[in-house]
């Protein structure tokens, strides 16, 4: 290991983790020891290094202990280490004495935007080396190990900003604008609060100021899309993200947005190239897959509907293949071909991609509202009933039966029987039960 | 004005750097040739941590560890299948280190021959993964 804690030039840092208390939630224990290990070569004391067995620990540690240093997996099957990133911060809002990193198998150069788009310090990447362990604790902090009066009102102003004092943050930060001859950063805070205001002409003014003085200001850059998008100027917007993306990474979570933009922007070109960029990708992420599944699955579901059906139901396949059966993309894919007509495509879609993964009750509930909309009345009763004797009773197979009993002007009073069955057997949602039944009887008044 | 935005995706930012270890107990006699069955935790200097199936190895076990870059092609995987490893980073390594959980064991293996130069570039790979990404990272927090 190179880092001397005893070396007199990393003295600073050795002060700034002296004292500190550290959690490490990762599911690999020889990759849990190599971090602690790292920890203690930068001056933690090894009876301050909490393991938590689970994500409920790991969250009750963070609420009661406020641990200031987090290493926590990106994602543990299913479990979000960004949702310990937003406990880590509600607990100790000023992030100057805090370090926050993910360790995350993706180590794809996108992940860098979850640090750009967060307070995020660093990201571990698997399979990891002790050099790599080393730099990202020592670069990621580095602001923070001898901060400067600018970056420590940044620092205490953003607290402030969670703590819900947006009038002590707005005094911070415009000192601290006053004291520095480029204020890009405090003026960036400054314009999200004058948003928070409603004062969007200003804040857009002011951000548009910062990007004279630094054309490529990542997070005035990624503000006034946002700003853009809020209203509804999607023409500004897609010129803005074109800006960010000449310059960044994209953070591939917006992935289906950008699609939508471009849709918005009637830039249709995007959309056949989208299609094909996104397929080409050789070792994507898990969660670049599912990202870049919804986003073909809005190119799919576009292109049907502009009459290209055969493009469309490639890149639906296609979607399907990288839903690794998700069971809302496979939702969304199998309705673009409903849309075409194509039923038997969308079933065979079903069948072909759902897997372990996806949500067997919520599929089957999809399954028999495709079959009811398609069916007769007595067929889908038939169907219906059986379900509801299943493993996959479920109030929303009663909303279908009852809404097509309805459609198919049966007697009210097989619909009473019906409602009277699912208020029995779903009570919390007798009011929902009760409301179609009441749109029954008025049409049959 | 602007070009496309499709047109400025640079498919590399989404490319990880990724390879699959396939492996022999040299001392069992038993093997594992399922690559999804073996994860790469940290990789070192003269050596590797991997996670296995439980039981997989005892104390000082010797191996063979046969390492490809990923993702693997229908070829590479039936050579595997055939045993033939031509293609691979071959190294034979000695268990140092083992951790037993109930659905996996973690073992770290030191190595006892291995082409220097070949184990580098595979160990640099890695941490040139993480430099971009720190770069990136750098690049859009410059004020």
């Amino acid at each position: 290991m190179s880092f001397d804690k005893n070396d007199k030039k990393n003295k600073h840092i050795v002060d700034w983790f002296r004292n500190k208390s550290a959690v490490i939630y990762e599911p690999a224990s020889m990759n849990r020891t190599s971090i602690k290990k790292m920890l203690i070569v930068y001056g933690l004391n090894m009876d301050k290094i909490y393991v938590p067995e689970t994500f409920v620990d790991a969250k009750d540690f963070i609420a009661n202990e406020k641990p200031d240093i987090v290493f926590t997996r990106d994602d543990n099957k299913g479990e979000k280490g960004l949702d310990l990133l937003d406990l880590h911060i509600e607990t100790i809002p000023n992030r100057l004495n805090t370090g926050f990193f993910l360790v995350s198998e993706d180590n794809s150069p996108s992940i860098s935007a979850v640090v750009l788009d967060t307070e995020v310090d660093g990201i571990l990447t698997l399979p990891f080396t002790g050099a790599s362990l080393e730099k990202i604790i020592k670069l990621g902090l580095k602001k923070k190990y001898k901060p400067n009066p600018y970056n420590k009102m940044i620092e205490e102003a953003k607290g402030k900003m969670v703590q819900g004092d947006v009038e002590g943050a707005l005094q911070i930060l415009k000192s601290a604008s006053d004291m520095n001859k480029t204020p890009v950063l405090s003026n960036c805070y400054i314009a999200k609060i004058l948003i928070s205001n409603n004062d969007e002409k200003e804040a857009e003014e002011m951000l548009l100021e910062n990007l004279n003085q630094n054309t490529k200001h990542y997070l005035s850059l990624k503000e006034l899309a946002k700003l853009y998008k809020h209203q509804s100027r999607f023409k500004d917007q897609y010129d803005m993200t074109s800006r960010i993306l000449d310059e960044y990474a994209m953070n591939p979570e917006k992935i289906p947005d950008l699609t939508k933009l471009s849709i918005q922007n009637e830039k249709y070109e995007d959309i056949w190239n989208y299609a094909k960029v996104f397929s080409t990708i050789k070792t994507p992420s898990l969660k670049i897959t599912q990202f870049i599944s919804a986003g073909l699955a809005i190119c799919g579901r576009f292109m049907v509907k502009t009459s290209r059906p055969d493009e469309g139901k490639k890149a639906i396949l296609k979607s399907a293949k990288m839903a690794h059966g998700k069971f809302e993309i496979l939702k969304s894919l199998a309705e673009s071909l409903l849309l075409i007509g194509d039923k038997e495509g969308a079933s065979k879609l079903l069948n072909d991609h759902a897997n372990e993964n996806t949500d067997e009750i919520a599929l089957e509930v999809f399954q028999f509202e495709i079959f009811a909309r398609e069916s007769l009345t007595p067929q889908t009763l038939e169907r219906g009933r059986k379900l509801l004797n299943s493993e996959f009773k479920a109030p929303e197979i009663y909303q279908i039966l009852i809404e097509k009993l309805i459609s198919g002007n049966m007697k009210i009073g097989i619909i009473e029987e019906m409602v009277d069955s699912a208020k029995k057997d779903f009570p919390d949602l007798s009011d929902q039960f009760q409301q179609l039944l009441e749109k029954a009887q008025s049409n049959a008044a | 004005m602007f070009k496309l935005i499709s047109e400025l995706l640079r498919l590399k930012d989404f490319e990880q750097v990724k390879h699959a270890i396939v492996l022999k107990n040299d001392t069992s006699g038993t093997e594992i040739m399922n690559y999804k069955q073996i994860t790469i935790g940290e990789i070192k200097l003269t050596g590797i941590c991997l996670a296995v199936p439980p039981k997989s190895f005892g104390a000082n076990h010797n191996l063979t560890l046969y390492i490809y870059k990923a993702p693997l092609n229908k070829e590479t995987l039936k050579k595997i299948k055939n045993k033939n490893f031509k293609g691979s980073l071959q190294l034979i390594g000695k268990i140092k280190e083992i951790e037993n959980e109930e659905e996996t064991q973690y073992i770290e293996v030191e190595f006892t021959q291995f082409d220097p130069q070949n184990w580098k570039s595979f160990y640099n790979d890695y941490t040139h993964a993480q430099d971009t990404i720190q770069d990136y990272i750098e690049a859009g927090e410059a004020e």
